[in-house]
């Protein structure tokens, strides 16, 4: 068999029992997030609680992965949201080596279902698995976890674990794999209420592909021609001699004078990496200084990222000033990562220059977080504690001796220990704090009295969704579009489809050029001065979360997929939307077409929007699912909507933009599938599940 | 022996006296360091390493390496037709966390954990090569031409020999067909790293530089 291993592993936690499967019968659903969504149906009654013992998490990956196909090595595991009301169905997406080494372990899928009696870790090395005792483990880091099981195991053993708080089941809990790779949705809570500390992984076996000589060629191709950098952008921040253009706004960082200044041995120059280098494009992205700014050059050793990645977009860097204030002085992460609770400060504390203060405590904060396993909820979990601070609500939900435990003045000052003061409350799940991580819905479920309707709508919060779910690349991303691609989920989006697109560093018109050849005219508008919605946009946006579903199940990474554009001017900087296809043609040995395979990863989107409405329990998904807070409408006040300057939507348009989304899909008007639309994915049996529970 | 060879031979002892036991502390001409594509501060420091072959010279920058491991799948595609890390003949997989083994002060020793420094492991193409030597039926041998030491697949019998004898764990013996895979030198995990911190550089060019 090609790609795909043709088998998954089940690990029930309560029998320390496993058994091998066969995992053909999910091929339809590619693997990965499609895999991953239809074992959960099947297995997990609707209504289950996640934390329940009937509750189940599945790890996936599709038959890419592991094939070196760039951006090849991500995880995607499927559960059910544990912070988002109705607790629907919900997926984590995480780099790193776990792909790879699940699929050396020979499994497309593993199950992890039962309960432990007591804490555990499951060891999967090659066809040899075992439920292990980890009472020594649990209360420990998430580096000190891996670093004990890499030592009892070998070095390179990849370790998925949790800290403390999934240990004491914060709902904004995650998995942290090897280094800084997260897997977030709340999963780190479903681990802990399993009493599950890690998951050891070590394969060796093969993943065949059809056509190895294919494979490579292909691979050069797109590195060759196609990618850019980190969110593919394919131009770079300064003027290069291959380069036509440049923007200042781009990830595409690396350019001559800008170095890995910590490198050990001297600084090591970024220097030029023009198209058709893809021996240099590990230096296009200096992810450090992009995150950081200009003053992480000295501090960054190098970049690192996941396994079979070529564009490396976690910047490592060393910060000295944190030597004896953190267990280590060096971390890597990429985009809020780096900084996740800076912004509990208000000003920083500077030791050699200028905005050293604001990096270390960004580093500060991120190895903290990282390490009791909490997570950010892309920034959410620091934006509910700044609304509860900025509006005088702390005093009110802790103890006057709680409160004045705490020296709020660090945070005028600028002391990052404040972070830490903040977060080991946090985590420590019975102190009034670490309500606060329950996501943004249970948050206003439990002080709805104290915040009235003010917070979950607040443009402090940035929430697309009502049901707590933060805009990930929403209105502010091309309009209507970006927005529609958030409410396909029970979390935040993560769709980088179209970002990737409007951050492209292109200018504006060849941008519209290449996308209105695609979708039709008027499917982006300019930045910041939209119009009102149309067909165009609603293909556009349907087109961002196919290929995004797409490459959660294939696997690819959507931080940088699909190849939109292209960095070649004798391209006309068109890049080639039919790489997916060609990969999975060269891997499985069976022609795909690109509209074959969006068409599989539509059946996803189907399952999975069918899924929500049975947790919603009603089809007016309109009303009860895809609702956007009021601060998408009232943004900018003084500027009129659809006029250049806002990025205000319109009640009116957004209810129209609904409707023809759910039309690209083939939903009624309550955005709710329809059994045709169900029947022609070969879903009949969710539509006969549907019309049984009277939601059809 | 043609004179190209005898040049690349005499080139390949001078090096070899030159850098020894590595390349620390090896002054090295700006000549060599800019074929290199390194810095002398990273060759004393000890991030620069070097296999020399007959052939050619791998070098492999630590400084450089993101631990991206396509090194080690560009090797299994092109030599064994998939994708098996555990079968590549450069190995980053085991040792870009915590180097290759978890030491105790782990948090500033080598590797992701640490201070960030990988070292992909590769094979040394040893002069008296111990995988040669101890292949009971002559399956590795040198290349008449190069003195790369080769494989004949043909040949090999599988029993692992190779894998005992070979100082640096490289060889394994692929499960699917129970052949060596002894590396051949044929550098298709140079051609994927997406950071030149794997180089070849051919005698010749050291010659011209040294």
């Amino acid at each position: 068999m090609n790609g795909w291993t043709g088998k998954l592993l089940r690990v029930n936690l309560t029998t320390g029992q496993s058994a091998v499967e066969s995992s053909e019968k999910y091929f339809d659903y590619i693997g990965g997030k499609g895999m991953a969504n239809r074992i959960i149906y099947e297995e997990v009654p609707n209504g289950t609680e996640p934390t329940a013992p009937e509750s189940k998490i599945v790890m996936a990956i599709g038959p890419n992965t592991g094939t070196n196909a760039p951006c090849s090595g991500r995880t995607t595991l499927a559960f059910l949201s544990p912070f988002t009301k109705y607790n629907a169905i919900v997926d984590a997406h995480v780099g790193g080596d776990t792909a790879v080494m699940l699929k050396g372990c020979g499994f497309d899928a593993m199950i992890i279902e039962g309960v432990a009696s007591g804490p555990a870790y499951i060891k999967v090395v090659d066809d040899e698995v075992s439920v292990e005792d980890a009472s020594g483990l649990w209360g420990k880091t998430t580096t000190e976890t891996t670093a004990a099981l890499c030592e009892k195991h070998g070095a390179g053993v990849n370790v998925m674990s949790i800290g403390k708080a999934g240990e004491n089941l914060l709902n904004l809990s995650c998995v942290i794999s090897g280094v800084a790779h997260s897997a977030g949705g709340g999963l780190g809570k479903l681990f802990g209420a399993k009493k599950l500390k890690a998951i050891v992984l070590y394969g060796k076996k093969a993943t065949k592909v059809a056509d190895p000589k294919r494979l490579m060629e292909l691979n050069n191709y797109i590195m060759s021609d196609l990618m850019g950098a980190n969110n593919n952008h394919v131009v770079p921040t300064v003027p290069q001699s291959w380069a036509q253009y440049s923007n200042k706004s781009t990830r595409w960082t690396g350019h001559p004078g800008l170095t890995w200044g910590a490198a050990e041995g001297g600084p090591i120059d970024t220097g030029e990496s023009a198209p058709g280098q893809p021996t240099l494009m590990g230096y296009r992205t200096q992810k450090a200084v992009f995150d950081h700014g200009p003053v992480a050059e000295k501090y960054t050793v190098k970049m690192v990222g996941c396994t079979s990645c070529p564009i490396r977009c976690y910047g490592g860097v060393n910060v000295p000033m944190l030597e004896g204030v953190t267990p280590n002085t060096t971390h890597a992460n990429t985009c809020i990562g780096n900084r996740p609770y800076v912004g509990l400060l208000k000003n920083y504390q500077d030791v050699h220059d200028e905005g050293d203060g604001k990096l270390t405590a960004g580093v500060y904060s991120a190895i903290l977080a990282d390490d009791y396993g909490l997570w950010d909820n892309y920034g959410e979990l620091n934006a509910t504690l700044n609304y509860f601070i900025n509006n005088g609500l702390m005093e009110k939900i802790m103890t006057p001796e709680q409160y004045n435990e705490i020296d709020w003045t660090k945070r005028d000052t600028g002391d990052m220990t404040f972070i830490k003061d903040i977060l080991e409350r946090v985590v420590d799940g019975k102190h009034p704090l670490s309500t606060l991580a329950q996501g943004a819905y249970y948050v206003d479920q439990q002080y709805h009295d104290l915040l009235g309707d003010d917070y979950l709508n607040s443009s402090a919060m940035t929430l697309w969704g009502l049901i707590g779910a933060k805009r990930h690349h929403g209105n502010e991303c091309a309009a209507q579009v970006g927005m529609l691609t958030n409410i396909i989920y029970n979390r935040d989006g993560m769709c980088h489809t179209i970002v990737n697109i409007t951050g492209s560093g292109l200018p504006y018109e060849i941008q519209r050029n290449i996308v209105e050849e695609h979708f039709g005219e008027g499917c982006l508008d300019k930045p910041r001065n939209y119009t009102r919605m149309n067909e165009a946009k609603a293909r556009f946006a349907k087109f961002g979360v196919v290929r995004q579903v797409l490459h959660d199940s294939f696997t690819l990474c959507n931080w940088v997929w699909p190849m939109t554009f292209s960095p070649r001017k004798e391209r006309g900087y068109k890049g080639d939307l039919s790489a997916e296809a060609k990969l999975m043609s060269a891997v499985t040995g069976t022609e795909w077409t690109e509209e074959e395979l969006d068409f599989a990863a539509e059946r996803v989107i189907q399952l999975h929007r069918a899924m929500t409405v049975k947790s919603v329990g009603s089809r007016d998904m309109r009303n009860l699912h895809d609702v956007i807070p009021e601060y998408a409408y009232n943004t900018e006040p003084d500027v009129p909507v659809f006029t250049e300057g806002t990025v205000k939507m319109e009640k009116e348009d957004w209810q129209l933009a609904l409707g023809m989304f759910y039309q690209q899909f083939g939903w009624d008007e309550q955005g709710s599938p329809t059994r045709e639309t169900l029947e022609k994915f070969g879903l009949g049996d969710v539509a006969d599940d549907l019309a049984a529970s009277n939601l059809l | 022996m043609s004179k190209g060879i005898m040049n690349r031979e005499y080139t390949r002892r001078e090096f070899m006296k030159l850098t020894g036991k590595g390349m620390a502390g090896v002054a090295l001409s700006s000549s060599l360091l800019k074929l290199f594509d390194c810095t002398q501060a990273q060759a004393e420091s000890g991030q620069v390493k070097v296999y020399p072959n007959s052939e050619y010279v791998l070098v492999v920058n630590k400084a450089k390496c993101t631990g991206c491991q396509r090194c080690e799948v560009n090797c299994t595609l092109t030599n064994d037709g998939k994708a098996q890390p555990y079968l590549s003949r450069i190995n980053a997989r085991d040792n870009f966390q915590f180097g290759p083994k978890v030491s105790e002060n782990y948090l500033t020793a080598a590797g992701f954990f640490g201070n960030w420094s990988v070292e992909p492991a590769t094979c040394h193409q040893c002069e008296n090569a111990p995988c040669m030597l101890a292949c009971p039926v002559g399956a590795i041998y040198p290349d008449p031409l190069t003195s790369v030491r080769l494989l004949d697949q043909d040949k090999c019998i599988g029993c692992g020999a190779c894998v005992a004898a070979c100082p640096f764990g490289m060889p394994k013996i692929d499960p699917d067909n129970g052949k060596s895979t002894k590396c051949i030198a044929c550098g298709a995990c140079v051609a994927g790293c997406p950071t030149s911190a794997l180089k070849i550089v051919l005698w010749d060019e050291i010659a011209a530089a040294m």
